[in-house]
């Protein structure tokens, strides 16, 4: 049992040697092989930018430009020399136009243009002016008024200009003069009528038109003429009547607008009649709580209805052009 | 006399005209002067739409950028010229506030470039001649710019507010002034009050809205709702909360009405989807380039030689700049782990096919050529030859290498980090540059292992001079690659660019079955469809999550992975790597690995 003992014990220890060996050459030459290398980054090139725009600004237009010019804020009316019809009342005629005049003007309701003015017109040759300064002044003549016409007589070209600087004309026609022989009073019969002269088609619309007999004094060896002033001024109110009221008004609104036609919530019971003038306003307050009014844009009625009118706004230049866009419905009218 | 008059006339028909022309031409030359600030506005508009990188790693010769500048200038020179043009109105017409409204709009415009003035700008001061640690001339022509800009925006600033003023004493409630006042604030970077002060008018035009009836009123009120609502959103990107931005945006989108606002709106609804799938960033930091070079002790080790053999060796020390340049920087940091790759790569591969051709043939493991495999270095084994010990020896002078290399991209990185905090891009590569000294911290081991068997002169290397250069691998800076990881976390949790260094890390620092985890958690912040550079960023971390199965000896999900990795398409080394290494493996028992 000992030897068996004995042998296993050397069987035992030589398998011991034997893996004890192989265990060492093993080890011995283990190679190297770093099986774990890091495995590659990632390395970015840049950072890549897709950058939010700064938003746009909104540079809302001036909704509140107004016109820096407007010719009148009341109807503009040139006063011409009556025409006399009858042939026998050329004394009369213009002393008739120039108490028309001062009637119109005691209405406070329209401005009147200046008598010297159109007498000044009337009396400077016109021809002669154009021939004088034709070459270099006829582009702004033309363009402001156009008032050579080589076609057109005198009395047309006066009517041409007194178009472009009113609103209408207060034609006055003495149809008969009555003057009791011996005597110093008379009566002259007259037809008058105010026609717009200035539409934008061209064509006259006649706003008003009446007749009436007016009384007259004249003493021939004094030449002193006097006309019976009530009569006169009773024309006048009637016209200033028939016009509506140029006053701002709170509840006088546009309505609606296509394009460069507005409506506006007024109509014949307002006295308005196609041809008729009027603005559009903005109100404002100063510093100090008064009002401010702004003429913005100008509009010649177009069409008439009972409580409403449509109307155009006039586009005469490039301030017009700049402006209507950016009248809006809701905006306060006055009628001029 | 008749002269006389005809004198009058001409006088009256010349003056009437002009007297008109005068004044006509103020509205005339408003409203063109508006058509052109409009124009110029829409411009402002697109200046960034060309810049479609950052430039961070090159911002030298930046084409794009020189562009923008060029036509910001411009923009400048016209905002100008519309300036002069109403304040020439204002003085023409004293009482009309809209001139106000378009010269103090004309200071936002202009301010919306001069406070953008680092974005502008940056790129010229990037001339500095690292070689001679000078700045070129350039230096000086930025100092001036920025300068002149930084006066320039306070100057419209200033002017804006006293503009705000003079309109507020025409119209108290000018609700134009309001919106001034409110980006004013803005862009004194009071991004509260700003917000605050668009939320009440917001709130105003609202409560005015439900009063009135007029259809034109309404609309104006809509198209300011939608405008000031683009703003609101701006001011919550430019505060990073893009959240909130995003609410606002919406919000802007319902009003049909503001159609340029809407446009805008719009557009960068479709940017965000964009960059939300591509990651692509939303801004633009300021580079602020360091104006001081850090130094750095470049060590150099070295051999002696007596008679051709080696007699000792030595580090030499020779203090360097470090120059922060980003392009600069990228390619060493690039290099070193290349390099780093190969030395770890390299027996292995210079070993492949001969391992192979004994699996095949059921032989031994080749030791018996030890130029093309190294044999481990152990107790037992001192190395096996002197060729092999050679091998082992010039493997820690090139990761000695590395180590200098890394060290000095570190301190490069670092500086650029600490002059721009908050640039993603300079602290992932910071990051990058650590995670490479903190890998080589632990294998260290395997660098220096030669030196306990290596003799010169058949002398024994001291403990003390062993642990001079031990002392250059024992840098561990895992503190400070968490550090940089949670400041990133903090600040750009989803950034794609960010979610892949995360999975770098978790792979090389934390155990493998935790970086798993970490890595499929991440995983699952990628939205489907998102590209990084054209690459699908699920598969650079199918990349990291092979190493680590390759670690766990996980050879099942290996396989898979690399199945994965083949259906991607990309042409990639390392993949290759990988598939070899499994045909290495693929009879385990076979090896022994360290």
């Amino acid at each position: 049992m000992e030897r068996k003992h004995i042998i296993n014990y050397f069987i035992g220890a030589f398998f011991i040697y034997i893996i004890i060996s192989i265990s060492a050459c093993s080890k011995k030459f283990v190679p190297f092989i770093p099986t774990n290398p890091p495995p590659p980054l990632y390395f970015p090139k840049d950072v890549n930018v897709t950058l939010i725009n700064i938003p746009p600004l909104l540079i809302i237009d001036n909704e509140n430009i107004s016109k820096s010019s407007i010719g009148s804020q009341y109807f503009k009316i040139a006063i011409p020399p009556c025409v006399d019809m009858t042939g026998k009342a050329e004394y009369l005629k213009n002393s008739l136009s120039d108490i028309f005049y001062t009637a119109l003007f005691e209405t406070k309701r329209f401005s009147l243009m200046d008598r010297m003015e159109i007498k000044k017109i009337i009396e400077v040759d016109l021809t002669g002016l154009i021939n004088d300064t034709a070459k270099i002044n006829k582009q702004i003549i033309d363009k402001n008024l156009q008032i050579y016409d080589e076609s057109s007589t005198k009395a047309e070209s006066i009517i041409k200009i007194l178009k472009n600087i009113s609103d209408g004309i207060l034609q006055i026609y003495i149809t008969s003069d009555e003057k009791k022989p011996k005597s110093d009073t008379g009566k002259v019969w007259i037809d008058y009528r105010i026609v717009r002269t200035s539409g934008s088609d061209n064509e006259p619309i006649v706003l008003f038109a009446g007749s009436k007999e007016i009384s007259y004094n004249y003493n021939a060896t004094t030449s002193s003429l006097s006309f019976n002033r009530k009569h006169i001024n009773e024309i006048a109110n009637e016209i200033k009547e028939k016009f509506p009221n140029p006053d701002i008004q709170e509840n006088l609104r546009i309505t609606n607008k296509r394009g460069n036609v507005i409506t506006v919530n007024a109509g014949k019971n307002d006295n308005i009649i196609t041809g008729m003038l009027g603005f559009v306003v903005s109100v404002n307050q100063d510093l100090y709580g008064n009002n401010i009014v702004s003429y913005r844009a100008e509009f010649q009625v177009t069409e008439v209805f009972s409580d409403t009118f449509n109307a155009i706004l006039i586009e005469k230049d490039e301030e017009d052009k700049a402006i209507i866009p950016t009248i809006r419905v809701d905006e306060q009218i006055k009628m001029k | 006399m008749r002269s006389i008059k005809i004198l009058f006339v001409i006088c009256c028909y010349l003056m009437f005209p002009k007297l008109i022309c005068s004044q006509e031409s103020d509205i005339i030359l408003a409203k063109n002067a508006g058509e052109e600030l409009r124009l110029i506005i829409n411009d402002i508009s697109k200046l960034n739409n060309k810049i479609g990188t950052a430039y961070y790693s090159d911002i030298s010769a930046i084409k794009d950028l020189q562009d923008r500048l060029s036509m910001a200038e411009k923009i400048l020179k016209q905002l100008e010229d519309v300036e002069s043009e109403f304040i020439q109105l204002s003085e023409n017409n004293k009482t009309e506030k809209d001139y106000y409204i378009k010269l103090a709009y004309i200071d936002i415009a202009a301010l919306s470039i001069y406070s953008k003035r680092d974005a502008f700008l940056n790129f010229l001061d990037y001339s500095y001649n690292y070689d001679e640690n000078i700045y070129k001339n350039n230096r000086s022509i930025y100092e001036k710019e920025i300068g002149d800009w930084e006066m320039l925006n306070n100057k419209h600033l200033n002017s804006a507010k006293s503009r705000i003023k003079i309109i507020i004493n025409y119209d108290s409630e000018n609700i134009d002034a309001k919106i001034i006042s409110a980006l004013v604030a803005f862009y004194e970077k009071d991004y509260n009050l700003a917000i605050n002060d668009l939320n009440n008018i917001i709130l105003e035009l609202e409560r005015e809205k439900e009063e009135v009836t007029g259809f034109g009123e309404n609309l104006l009120i809509d198209k300011r709702l939608g405008f000031l609502y683009t703003w609101l959103s701006y001011i919550y990107f430019e505060s990073d909360q893009i959240i909130l931005a995003k609410e606002q945006l919406e919000q802007a989108t319902t009003f049909p009405e503001a159609d340029k606002s809407l446009t805008w709106s719009m557009e960068t609804f479709k940017k965000l989807d964009f960059i939300k799938h591509k990651c692509y960033d939303i801004k633009i930091l300021p580079v602020e380039f360091p104006k001081t070079n850090n130094s750095f002790d470049k060590k150099e080790f070295t051999f002696d030689y007596d008679n051709n053999k080696k007699s000792g060796y030595k580090v030499n020390i020779s203090p360097i700049f470090v120059q922060a340049k980003p392009e600069h920087l990228i390619e060493i940091t690039k290099n070193a782990w290349g390099k780093l790759l190969k030395i770890e790569e390299d027996p292995w591969h210079k070993a492949e096919d001969e391992i192979k051709q004994c699996i095949d043939n059921h032989e031994k493991i080749p030791y018996k050529n030890p130029n093309n495999i190294y044999v481990l270095i152990d107790a037992n084994n001192s190395g096996f030859s002197q060729i092999n010990k050679e091998k082992y020896i010039n493997r820690f002078i090139d990761v000695f290498e590395v180590i200098n290399d890394l060290t000095y991209a570190n301190i490069g990185w670092n500086t650029l980090v600490r002059a721009n905090p908050e640039n993603i891009f300079y602290r992932i590569y910071k990051i990058k540059t650590n995670l490479g000294i903190y890998y080589i911290f632990q294998n260290s081991q395997s660098f220096l292992k030669i030196f306990e068997y290596y003799n010169i002169n058949k002398e024994s290397i001291p403990q003390s001079k062993l642990k001079q250069l031990e002392e250059y691998f024992e840098k561990d800076p895992l503190s400070v690659i968490n550090d940089d990881i949670s400041y990133l976390e903090n600040r750009w949790p989803d950034n794609l660019m960010f979610i892949l260094t995360k999975m770098e890390v978790a792979t090389l620092t934390e155990e493998p079955n935790k970086a798993l985890s970490t890595i499929t958690l991440l995983e699952s912040k990628i939205s489907e469809g998102a590209e990084i550079t054209d690459t699908d960023p699920l598969y650079i971390s199918d990349i990291y999550k092979s190493y680590l199965f390759f670690k766990l000896k996980d050879w099942r999900n290996l396989v898979l992975t690399i199945d994965k990795l083949k259906g991607y398409g990309y042409s990639n080394p390392w993949l290759n790597d990988v598939k070899a290494r499994y045909l290495f493996i693929d009879d385990e028992n076979n090896f022994k690995v360290k």
